[in-house]
């Protein structure tokens, strides 16, 4: 029954003539505008009036396509509504009708001529970010080609892996490495994780020790394949590239776990490497590599895996140090650049979280309330 | 390549153009078939691998054989007989590799128990703040923590609210500028080691 | 679960569990039919849910995108070739490229500037004031070029008395629900399959 009265009330509004009993003066200058900076999803209504919150204003939408729809009552004073519930270049009209505190209708009007939303190719509210995002860009190709000395705090875990790979070699006994379960080639921590890899193979080729990975994902597989041969090639040791030493065994979390211990009982390697993205497999691995006495050196983004990898590995490089390890490796002047700008990103950061506190001391929660906001 | 796509989904984040919803869904369609293509193309490596131990009689082929007959029973049962309730695929499924895999994770009982042990030998200041806190935290879970009052929860939620929480973030805000910066360099073409590659 | 399901899956557990003594035969075993199985899971899945309804079925309902993708499969499969493996760079490269590039806003906004957001709080009590001077504390033992030293180190080292904190609260919080999955495999064994609980 509802549905029906409103659709009869809906046809009567539109149908009525201004009733007005103060015409023009009640309700005037109604537009509708395209939102801008949007998807082209959103139409902006606006009015001018004088009444009060007393009055509302009943608004209905209708569509090209002879669909009406009503967006609400709203206090008349409030002089503007956006409705973001059309489609891209759609056709819409609007019609206002205002009822007074007891409910009766005193004006009506509908928009003049027909309003179409627009997509853009900004969005207006991204802004925010998009000038973060532009700033923290500037900051890191500045410190990228600025080429200068730099100073590196030493990271223990970075300058053991070397060494590690010196003892692998005497024992003559193989290297593992894993970038964990939840490692994809297109999270960043994978491809820092890869950037790693890439200089061990060098490394490794150098030496001419044996580097294991069983992966657990086929692309991964295949850009650490490219990357070991590429690597040997680079070092002038083609012949060291043993494909079947990077393999694919399991996407399954705890079937490759249960490999990875089988590995590790088998091939006893000396080092194990566990740089990456992991979750609950990581103890599995650490402690059956303490288990077999391999050198292990961890590196995850992953909080919750720190803790476990600290206590059972000799070396763990927590969160961001993942990132930092190719600086440190490789000593490249650019990627050196880059931490560099990272540090001074971290200043900003501090004085932002400290600026903001200062604030919200001052009553003025402008920074914490943007932050939250998006 | 790997800058046009990089710079093209960067900047489709910010259009709010239907073009962009448009190229987004794309984009993210490709790198799921690729994925899957790689799935299927890890099954057939991992079948090569273990065809070629058998067939060579190499050490432990035996079990490379009945590796193979799993996968073979289970790709037949999955692409024949169908995947819904009551197929061969969801048995084996339920029965044996479910199972396994719970067995797996729950070998991390006893592993979290060795790791405690271990963590036991506090070997500096730190590692001794990191068992206290662990302790605090454990006893404050459990019933007992609770019968000596509320001081021990009270300081476990603490811990794990305020000081953890900080620290967690100062991580989280490490790892996020640590991944612009790698994701940049990886799209200008500055870092290529993830290929090989070298400037 | 059936009989004789029951029975798979009590003797592939006390496979498994073996391991714990060392590695051997049973567990070998166990390892591979798990491997196996989920291999084949996987690629079952992946073909009835990916490649059928995403490749397939376009490319037979005359879609030209259809024919696309089935060409990021093709060059991706090229790795079994020796000569033309390194055609399978360019889906590599779409990965990592398009990975990056929707991970710069969604890092920066996820890891940074909502974390930010949650350290300034509307109204300061301890609280607040102990959770930014760990977060400042924290970001300055990750400061890498400079070299610890004066009111630095002292910023650095309250870092990792903070990050030690942090690390044994996810320890102790962690070894608790640990330890219940061990319970929910001796529940089995003891109850579901020998019946005595």
């Amino acid at each position: 029954m509802r549905p029906l009265l409103v659709a009869a009330l809906l046809v009567l509004i539109w149908t009525s003539p201004v009733t007005a009993r103060a015409t023009g003066s009640v309700l005037s200058g109604i537009a509708v505008e395209d939102v801008a900076w949007d998807d082209g999803t959103a139409l902006q209504i606006h009015w001018r009036t004088k009444l009060d919150e007393d009055f509302r204003v009943l608004i209905v939408r209708e569509g090209t396509d002879g669909l009406m729809d009503t967006l609400g009552l709203f206090p008349a004073n409030v002089q503007w509504v956006v409705d973001d519930d059309v489609t891209p270049a759609g056709t819409y009209r609007y019609r206002l009708s205002v009822f007074d505190s007891e409910g009766i209708l005193v004006f009506t009007a509908a928009s003049h001529g027909l309003a179409s939303p627009h997509a853009n190719w900004f969005h207006r509210g991204r802004l925010g970010e998009a000038l973060i995002i532009l700033g923290v860009f500037a900051m890191i190709l500045w410190g990228t080609f600025r080429r200068r000395d730099i100073y590196l705090r030493p990271i223990g875990g970075l300058s053991a892996i070397e060494e590690a790979l010196g003892r692998a070699v005497e024992m003559g006994r193989p290297v593992l490495f894993s970038a964990g379960w939840g490692a994809q080639l297109d999270k960043p921590t994978t491809m820092a994780a890869m950037n790693i890899f890439g200089w061990l193979a060098s490394r490794a080729a150098s030496y001419d020790a044996r580097l294991l990975f069983p992966t657990h994902d086929a692309v991964l597989m295949a850009a650490a394949q490219e990357s070991a041969r590429e690597s040997a090639r680079i070092e002038g040791r083609p012949d060291w590239y043993r494909p079947e030493d990077i393999y694919y065994v399991t996407g399954s979390q705890f079937g490759y776990a249960a490999a990875l211990d089988g590995i590790m009982e088998r091939q006893k390697p000396a080092v194990n490497l566990w740089l990456g993205t992991f979750a609950a497999e990581s103890l599995i691995l650490a402690e059956t590599g303490n288990h077999i006495g391999a050198v292990q050196i961890a590196g995850t983004d992953s909080t919750i895996q720190l803790a476990f990898f600290l206590v059972t590995c000799d070396y763990t490089l927590i969160g961001e140090e993942v990132f930092a390890a190719s600086a440190y490796l490789t000593r490249d002047s650019m990627v050196l650049g880059g931490l560099w700008a990272q540090d001074w990103l971290k200043i900003g950061v501090a004085v932002t979280v400290i600026a903001g506190l200062v604030g919200t001391l001052l009553d003025w929660d402008a920074i914490g309330g943007w932050l939250r906001g998006i | 390549m790997v800058g046009v796509f990089g710079f093209a989904m960067l900047i489709q984040y910010f259009v709010p153009h239907p073009l962009g919803r448009v190229l987004y869904g794309r984009v993210l369609e490709w790198m799921q078939v690729i994925f899957a293509a790689g799935l299927v193309l890890g099954g057939a490596t991992y079948a090569m691998s273990h065809l070629r131990t058998v067939s060579g009689r190499r050490e432990g082929w035996i079990y490379s054989l009945l590796a193979l007959a799993a996968l073979t029973l289970m790709l037949a049962a999955g692409l024949i007989g169908g995947i819904d309730r009551g197929t061969l695929f969801l048995w084996l499924f339920n029965n044996l590799q479910a199972p396994l895999q719970q067995t797996v994770f729950s070998l991390l009982a006893f592993f979290v128990a060795s790791a405690a042990y271990r963590g036991f030998r506090a070997r500096n200041i730190d590692a001794a703040l990191l068992l206290i806190v662990a302790l605090v935290v454990m006893l404050g879970r459990i019933p007992i923590g609770e019968m000596t009052g509320p001081f021990l929860p009270d300081l476990a939620r603490w811990l794990v609210d305020v000081p953890a929480v900080a620290a967690k973030r100062g991580i989280l805000i490490g790892i996020g500028l640590g991944s612009v910066a790698v994701a940049l360099r990886v799209m200008l073409g500055i870092e290529r080691a993830w290929l090989g590659g070298r400037r | 679960m059936s009989d004789a399901g029951i029975w798979l899956a009590a003797i592939g557990t006390l496979a498994i569990f073996s391991f714990l003594y060392r590695d051997n035969p049973a567990y070998r075993a166990a390892e591979q039919i798990l491997v196996g199985l989920s291999v084949g899971y996987l690629v079952v899945i992946t073909v009835r849910t990916t490649l059928v309804p995403k490749v397939a079925l376009p490319i037979l309902d005359g879609d030209p995108w259809g024919i696309v993708a089935a060409v990021w499969v093709l060059l991706m499969w090229t790795r079994v070739s020796t000569r033309a493996g390194w055609l399978s760079r360019l889906p590599l490269a779409v990965i990592v490229g398009a990975g990056a590039g929707l991970s710069i806003p969604a890092m920066l906004k996820a890891r940074v500037l909502s974390q930010l957001g949650a350290v300034i709080r509307p109204e300061i009590d301890v609280n607040a004031v102990v959770g930014a001077i760990g977060v400042l504390a924290t970001l300055s033992y990750f400061y890498f070029t400079r070299p610890p030293t004066g009111a630095f180190r002292v910023a650095a080292r309250t870092g990792t008395w903070f990050l030690m904190v942090f690390f044994g609260a996810t320890f102790g919080y962690t070894i608790m629900s640990r330890l219940s999955l061990l319970i929910g495999r001796t529940e089995f064994l003891l109850g579901d399959w020998l019946g005595l609980l």
